[in-house]
């Protein structure tokens, strides 16, 4: 099991490399001079000198790298081009924020998602079926924006059960951190309960017409062991890449959520910096990104080395 | 002095329907027989003549809402399985009754050890701690004959070969002594030393346990072994039975007969020709969507009547001794047979 963890850890070291490299000439490609933006455009040559001496902006290329990546790998990912405050302070506040709302939104998802699927496909043709199936792609194809925007009219202006906006965090109250994450929650984890929804059902009834479900069925377990320890235990091994894929894109979609509900999440920060043009916290907010992608993918492949008995062998 | 016969199951006139696009489908038509305890009956049939439909139909196992059983009666120690609640079936599915399927390769769940398999086979049945259940399923994986089994029962089936897993399976099939044990294709799909070992294996736990043992094969070299008793299927009915030795020894429905002449034998070839022709039946099974009016083998058959065999479906009937034929003309059939060299 280390060993396992251990070779993938060293598989990911060029694929950060390359992720970092990216991130960085991607960020010099694009079209904006910094210092302009920080000094405006009726600043003095000397200043606007001064000032690309002081975020290094005159170094050659790749001791800008170099340099990014020294500072990264020691905590310090840099200080915003525009209020010159620490990225990483930001980050750190805002990370929590977007990690509670994925990880609800993923539960939300597989809560609804997974006894749906089973419905689906034990109760394959019926009204159960039928009710699933609609549910699930109502699911996949309503826009979370949408979702979103009605989930606020209906619970927070029209019932007023929720607040509309803002975020209360964890350690503070965490039944008010409830309340105020479960709406975005809501709207982020809808389109992959629907997507888990489908690959569950269709997964399962693959299983249950299986050579080994019938030898389940003729010891002489009950059906709902039978459904439960054979047909479905064995669907959760296509559910997990499904399950990483979704995650990655979920975290792809907080911009949107945040926005809509005024969270103070990773959404913001992209949006704010993209805005103003603030290079180090894009790049460090890229860099968290695809990083968090790579873990995903990494915990995933632990999941399946715990679900698939099989892949010890590769 | 009358034998004394002890019928563990007994099937009586089974119909088992298919529902499908084009209408219900009789897979199997009307096939009755009596199993003996200690004994084996084999079921013998081309694919898609109903001997697998008819073991799961006995074990209940047909797909839910595409095939039933839509008649007759299916008596496990004058039970009749075919009314039992769903709830009540399962009670007798694996202890009971128990099945050997075709597939070793496909019919174990790939993320299980096969101890727990096993395991949970003894428990779906008998009030059991886990613990002692896992015991147990080391000493059945050492009864059928797997070297250290205390190891191999902490094995996932990808570990094993295939002989190896329908040794698991069989050891499953075992795990609540069944009084009937249904073996469908046991030993196809394995090496030939393989599928030996697995039918010694067989009859030495049928020696041990003095179960029945409805055996369902294609392979009549299989069946010479295996069996006491044999019933011959053609398309969903039967169409001959008898004990093995007269079955063997002089066959009398023309379907039973091409089928012999199918088995290669060594020595059979007349002087001069090194590789003797094997005997093949023409053409192929019916579908069961549209059988042929009459016999449901006249059109290949070489002794059928174009007047009579093409529009009356024939009786089975006593030909003697218990020697039960389906075939209009099986006594003509029986001459021609004898006269021929």
């Amino acid at each position: 099991m280390l060993v396992f963890i251990f070779r993938r850890l060293l598989g990911i070291l060029p694929i950060l490399f390359l992720i970092t490299l990216a991130v960085f000439l991607v960020m010099q490609v694009l079209p904006g001079d910094p210092a302009l933006m920080i000094l405006g455009t009726e600043a003095t040559p000397e200043a606007l000198a001064a000032i690309r001496e002081r975020l290094g902006l005159n170094q050659p290329l790749y001791m800008q790298y170099l340099s990014w990546i020294g500072n990264v790998l020691s905590g310090d990912l840099g200080r915003s081009m525009v209020d010159n405050s620490p990225v990483s302070r930001a980050i750190l506040y805002a990370l929590p924020v977007t990690l509670q709302i994925s990880f609800l939104a993923i539960l939300i998802a597989l809560v609804i998602g997974v006894p749906a699927g089973v419905i689906g496909a034990t109760r394959r043709g019926g009204i159960g079926d039928t009710v699933v199936s609609l549910i699930g792609f109502s699911c996949i194809s309503l826009p979370g924006f949408w979702v979103a925007i009605l989930l606020l009219y209906v619970l927070s202006l029209y019932l007023g059960w929720l607040p509309s906006s803002g975020f209360v965090r964890l350690h503070e109250d965490w039944i008010g951190s409830l309340q105020t994450s479960i709406m975005p929650a809501i709207a982020l984890g809808l389109r992959p309960a629907g997507i888990f929804m489908r690959l569950v059902r269709s997964s399962m009834l693959e299983a249950m017409k299986s050579d080994y479900v019938r030898t389940a069925r003729a010891k002489g377990i009950t059906a709902m062991k039978v459904t439960l320890r054979h047909g479905l235990r064995t669907s959760l091994i296509p559910l997990l890449t499904v399950l990483s894929v979704e995650f990655a894109a979920l975290l792809g979609n907080v911009v949107v959520i945040d926005t809509i509900f005024g969270l103070p999440g990773f959404g913001r920060l992209i949006y704010n910096s993209v805005l103003r043009l603030d290079l180090t916290m894009m790049q460090s907010l890229v860099l968290i990104f695809a990083v968090s992608v790579i873990l995903i993918n990494l915990l995933t492949d632990v999941a399946y080395f715990i679900l698939d008995p099989r892949i010890k062998e590769r | 002095m009358p034998v004394e016969r002890n019928i563990v199951l007994e099937v009586d006139n089974l119909q088992t329907h298919f529902s499908t696009d084009e209408g219900v489908v009789r897979a199997v038509d009307g096939v009755s027989f009596q199993l003996e305890a200690g004994k084996t009956l084999a079921l013998v049939g081309e694919s898609g003549s109903g001997k697998s439909v008819t073991s799961l139909s006995i074990m209940r196992l047909l797909q839910k809402g595409v095939g039933r059983v839509a008649g007759g009666r299916i008596l496990f120690e004058g039970r009749d399985l075919a009314a039992l609640t769903e709830p009540e079936m399962r009670r007798v599915r694996g202890k009971d009754i128990a099945m050997v399927f075709q597939e070793p390769m496909t019919s174990l769940t790939p993320v299980y050890t096969v101890g727990d398999q096993i395991a949970e086979a003894i428990m779906a049945h008998e009030p059991i701690s886990k613990r002692a259940a896992r015991a147990r399923a080391v000493e059945l994986l050492e009864t059928v004959g797997i070297p250290e089994p205390a190891t191999r029962a902490r094995a996932y089936p990808h570990q094993l070969s295939g002989g190896m897993r329908q040794r698991v399976m069989i050891a499953i099939a075992l795990a609540c002594n069944p009084k009937v044990l249904i073996a469908d294709e046991p030993t196809t799909g394995l090496d030939v030393t393989i599928q030996a070992q697995i039918l010694d294996l067989m009859r030495r736990l049928q020696k041990e346990t003095g179960m029945a043992i409805l055996f369902i094969t294609h392979d009549l070299g299989v069946v010479a072994e295996m069996a006491d008793r044999v019933l011959v299927m053609y398309a969903g009915r039967t169409v001959e039975e008898a004990a093995v030795e007269p079955l063997f020894g002089e066959p009398r429905m023309p379907y039973t007969q091409g089928l012999m002449a199918s088995i290669p034998r060594l020595g059979s070839a007349p002087e001069g020709v090194s590789h003797p022709r094997l005997q093949a039946i023409r053409g192929n099974i019916p579908s069961p969507r549209n059988l042929p009016q009459g016999c449901a083998f006249h059109p290949r058959c070489e002794h059928a009547s174009p007047d009579f065999c093409t529009h009356n479906v024939p009786a089975l009937e006593d030909s003697g001794m218990g020697h039960m034929v389906r075939c209009a003309r099986w006594r003509d059939v029986l001459q021609t047979a004898q006269v021929a060299p």
